[in-house]
């Protein structure tokens, strides 16, 4: 008996005593451990590693987890201003053809000049896969060592601004952009190992502002309490995008802060009114739409939901991506009052269990979610549904986790409305106009929304802002759009604009939060005593 | 004695014919898993030319689409597919991702090697936990021991995985920064997830050993071992508990299913490079090939590693004979 006991005492104690061994290599530094200079070195938790490592699509470093080792002809700034970078000019110079301008003097990594050749280079790349610009290689010409023209194909204003896409990212012709990029950024890539860590270190004869850091590790986090754990622990120095949920834990802990960029996403309800069945056609009318627009306290819903790290939205496009939007349009505030004599006006009258009815029949919408996965936007939609039965109008909540799933649904019309969010990652202020709702896009995911266009003036000026080379008319028509889609036609109910959100502990500095986390600088950043 | 009857064994070639035998079974076993892995994924809603775009980033034209679904081969029919699929997969090529555009051979060959670490880790402190417990509450039925190791087993089988491992973060890595609250590297790194992974496979081992043990105890030869003058550790070890490995070993090889599905949980909450991490980024992407390749590596895993449970009985029990006909 004593023998079994000391046995398994003993097998205990070794147990704990190696558990403990094992952390010993951790933890504090002994107190008589002199303090270094700071180490300009910091290491970043990010979520999961998405990078394309093969084909046309590679983009190592670049997308959608922007390191800073390469950069686009235009940059983006945190301000929306689109501005020259390793080019100095985008002009236009008729029959659809831009002509751009390089900036000389610019080396890539292994010591190759930036010249026109590897613009183009470059740019053929992105054609053959995800092109913003709308070319093709044979369009893509060199004039000279540091000229290049690029020819659309449709009229195309808005070259500037996609060409400040990271995936526009410069390469030089001997790269292999999953594996060995060669480009010319601020940050050198120095090491990959694929969903642990990618690690840069400063490019010392980087052609601009060198950057302060001399080092940053990049580690890839996928589960968000774990990533906020990393940096409560301080396995890491600053976590990006850190979910609503767990923002005010963020902005609670001891010695970190919680930065908030300006709002770059939004999210909102599509209506469908095209090619629509009865029943699924009860949002053609007007009224409706609007009435649920009145119906929504997107205050509420800003700060209960998303605790105040988010703006009730007016429309579906942020202030800063289109400055103009505020004063150009009226938009929708919460108005019970009114959303009730636009339902009464339409004829659906209180029935007694607090749902509205018309000529027998419950005025029951489906709303449906799955863009992003239902999963990861709860409880938006559960609330939005509890904020519309407030007025009488029945919800029937459909969800996807999947998005193929959700296509497929939508593709059988048994929808009312949709709930989705979009983040503008680009200043083209045609791009979520142009890109989902206009039947005009023939080539992108806008036939996957053909339930909720709009109509031919809509087109009309979405059309004319993206293919306008005058920034201020491009503007005027993208606002004139946004007065047809929202006051007008009221085709969607925007909801909250969204921002990107990042905790680090307080020793790091510089940081300038970019609204589209894909144009993130980190050159500024720099480790404080 | 053991040792004697094995080498008896091999050399009748038994061991020989045995393993052959149950190799050969494995081939309707691993045909009708990819049948079903081929099949299911297909059933799966959604266009996977589509999605296959849209995970490009490619533009959705009809044309594009026409495209890739001949590239795809998804306008042959379904057998032919199968059957070009299977006859890659015996040569390991299983494609190319739908998400990274690397080979999906690659991409699993370079995480294996942290899962089966993160497998091996998790399994043994599962065993250095379960038979101290076990055995201490088989010995001391009824005591405050016993009482714990029942409520251990409870909590074990209650608690979620992904809850014990941020808790385990919470209080090792945050509060006492004991360990690092993720990633891979050093034996540090490997402490938390394989502890995770541990302890919710200890309380099922732990449960059996202790009822099997039990029932054990009260045999005849042990009562003629007690009788003889052997103390507690020799009745114990020596008759004991080698009676009762068999249907631990048994359960084992089953819990290997156990096993492969909390990696997948451990593996994400901790950010550690396996198999089981690339399962879940390869389904919620809707990464067709990956998924395919992992489910029928899976498979193979746990059958060879239920063959190998099978192979271990003789060792363990000398009556055991593997004879031809058999």
């Amino acid at each position: 008996m004593k023998r079994t006991r000391s046995f398994v005492l003993t097998l205990s104690i070794g147990l704990m005593a190696g558990l403990l061994l094992a952390a010993c290599g951790g933890g504090a530094a002994p107190a008589d451990t002199p303090v270094p200079a700071v180490p300009q070195e910091l290491v970043i938790g990010a979520a999961q590693d998405q990078y394309r490592l093969e084909g046309d699509g590679a983009n190592l470093g670049m997308y959608p987890l922007n390191t800073n080792i390469g950069e686009t002809l235009f940059k983006l700034t945190p301000d929306y201003k689109v501005i020259p970078w390793l080019a100095e000019s985008a002009t236009y110079i008729g029959n659809d053809t831009w002509e751009i301008k390089l900036r000389q003097g610019v080396k890539f990594h292994n010591g190759d000049e930036f010249d026109a050749e590897a613009a183009k280079w470059s740019l053929e790349k992105q054609s053959r896969w995800q092109p913003l610009v709308p070319t093709d290689a044979d369009n893509i010409k060199v004039v000279d060592k540091y000229t290049l023209t690029i020819t659309t194909r449709f009229p195309f204003g808005r070259v500037a601004e996609s060409l400040a896409h990271p995936s526009y990212a410069m390469y030089s012709p001997k790269s292999d952009p999953g594996k060995t990029p060669i480009t010319s950024g601020p940050f050198m890539l120095e090491s990959y190992k694929q969903n642990e860590e990618l690690v840069v270190v400063r490019n010392p004869d980087y052609w601009g502002q060198p950057p302060k850091l001399d080092k940053i590790t990049f580690r890839f986090i996928p589960d968000n309490s774990t990533r906020v754990l990393a940096l409560q622990s301080g396995d890491v120095d600053l976590i990006i995008t850190v979910p609503r949920e767990n923002a005010g834990q963020v902005a609670a802990m001891k010695d970190v802060t919680l930065s908030q960029a300006e709002p770059a996403g939004y999210f909102a309800l599509y209506f469908a009114t095209k090619e629509q069945v009865a029943p699924y056609d009860l949002l053609t009318d007007v009224r409706l739409r609007q009435a649920i627009n009145y119906a929504l306290d997107k205050e509420a819903i800003a700060n209960q939901v998303y605790e105040g790290y988010a703006l009730s939205a007016k429309s579906i496009t942020p202030p800063i991506v289109l400055p103009a939007i505020d004063s150009g349009i009226q938009g929708f505030s919460y108005d019970s009052a009114k959303a009730a004599t636009l339902l009464d006006e339409a004829g659906w009258k209180l029935g007694a269990d607090g749902i509205r009815e018309k000529d027998g029949e419950k005025l029951m919408l489906t709303l449906v979610s799955g863009f992003p996965p239902a999963n990861l936007i709860k409880p938006l939609p559960e609330v939005v549904k509890g904020q519309l039965e407030k007025a009488g109008i029945g919800v029937n909540l459909v969800e996807f986790n999947d998005i193929g799933a959700y296509y497929d649904y939508l593709d059988t019309g048994e929808v009312h409305m949709v709930i989705e969010s979009g983040t503008w990652n680009t200043a083209d202020i045609s791009f979520i106009p142009y890109g989902l709702f206009c039947g005009c896009n023939t080539e992108g995911e806008a036939v996957l929304y053909k339930r909720f266009w709009i109509n031919d003036d809509f087109e009309k000026q979405v059309l004319l802002s993206l293919s306008a080379t005058d920034a201020a008319e491009a503007e005027t028509a993208a606002v004139n759009a946004a007065k047809i889609w929202i006051d007008e036609y009221t085709s969607v109910a925007p909801i909250a604009y969204l921002s990107n959100l990042y905790g680090a502990v307080n020793k790091v500095k510089g940081l300038t939060p970019h609204p589209s986390g894909l144009n993130q600088d980190w050159s500024t950043v720099f480790i404080a005593p | 004695m053991l040792a004697r009857s094995f080498a008896s064994n091999c050399r009748e070639g038994l061991i020989a014919t045995y393993v052959l035998r149950r190799l050969l079974q494995l081939i309707p076993v691993m045909l009708t898993v990819s049948v079903l892995t081929f099949g299911l994924i297909r059933l799966a809603p959604g266009d996977p030319a589509q999605v296959a775009l849209r995970n490009q980033g490619a533009m959705l034209t009809a044309e594009a689409i026409a495209q890739m679904r001949a590239q795809m081969g998804l306008n042959d029919p379904l057998p032919a597919q199968y059957a070009r699929w299977l006859g890659r997969a015996l040569r390991f090529d299983f494609g190319l991702s739908v998400r990274t555009g690397q080979p999906v051979s690659e991409a699993i060959a370079g995480r294996l090697l942290p899962t089966a670490q993160l497998a091996a880790a998790g399994l043994l402190i599962a065993i250095a936990i379960a038979f101290p417990l076990g055995i201490l509450a088989a010995v001391r039925q009824h005591s405050w021991i016993d009482h714990l190791s029942r409520l251990l087993a409870l909590a074990g089988a209650s608690i979620p995985s992904f809850w014990l491992g941020l808790l385990l973060i919470y209080y090792f890595a945050v509060v006492l920064d004991w360990f690092p609250a993720m990633g891979r590297g050093t034996p540090q790194h490997l402490a938390l997830p394989a502890l995770t992974l541990g302890l919710g496979l200890a309380p099922t081992f732990a449960r059996l050993l202790r009822a099997s043990l039990i029932e054990v105890l009260h045999e005849d030869y042990i009562r003629t071992a007690w009788a003889k003058g052997a103390n507690e550790s020799r009745v114990i070890y020596r008759h004991a508990l080698r009676n009762v490995l068999l249907p631990v070993v048994t359960v084992f090889g089953l819990t290997i299913a156990h096993l492969l599905g909390g990696v997948v949980v451990v593996e994400t909450i901790f950010a550690w490079p396996g198999v089981g991490q690339l399962t879940v980024d390869a389904i919620l992407t809707r990464d067709f090939p990956t998924v395919q390749a992992v489910v029928l590596l899976l498979s193979i895993v746990f059958v060879l590693a239920n063959l190998a449970v099978d192979l271990c009985y003789p060792l363990l029990d000398p009556r055991v004979r593997l004879q031809a006909k058999n």
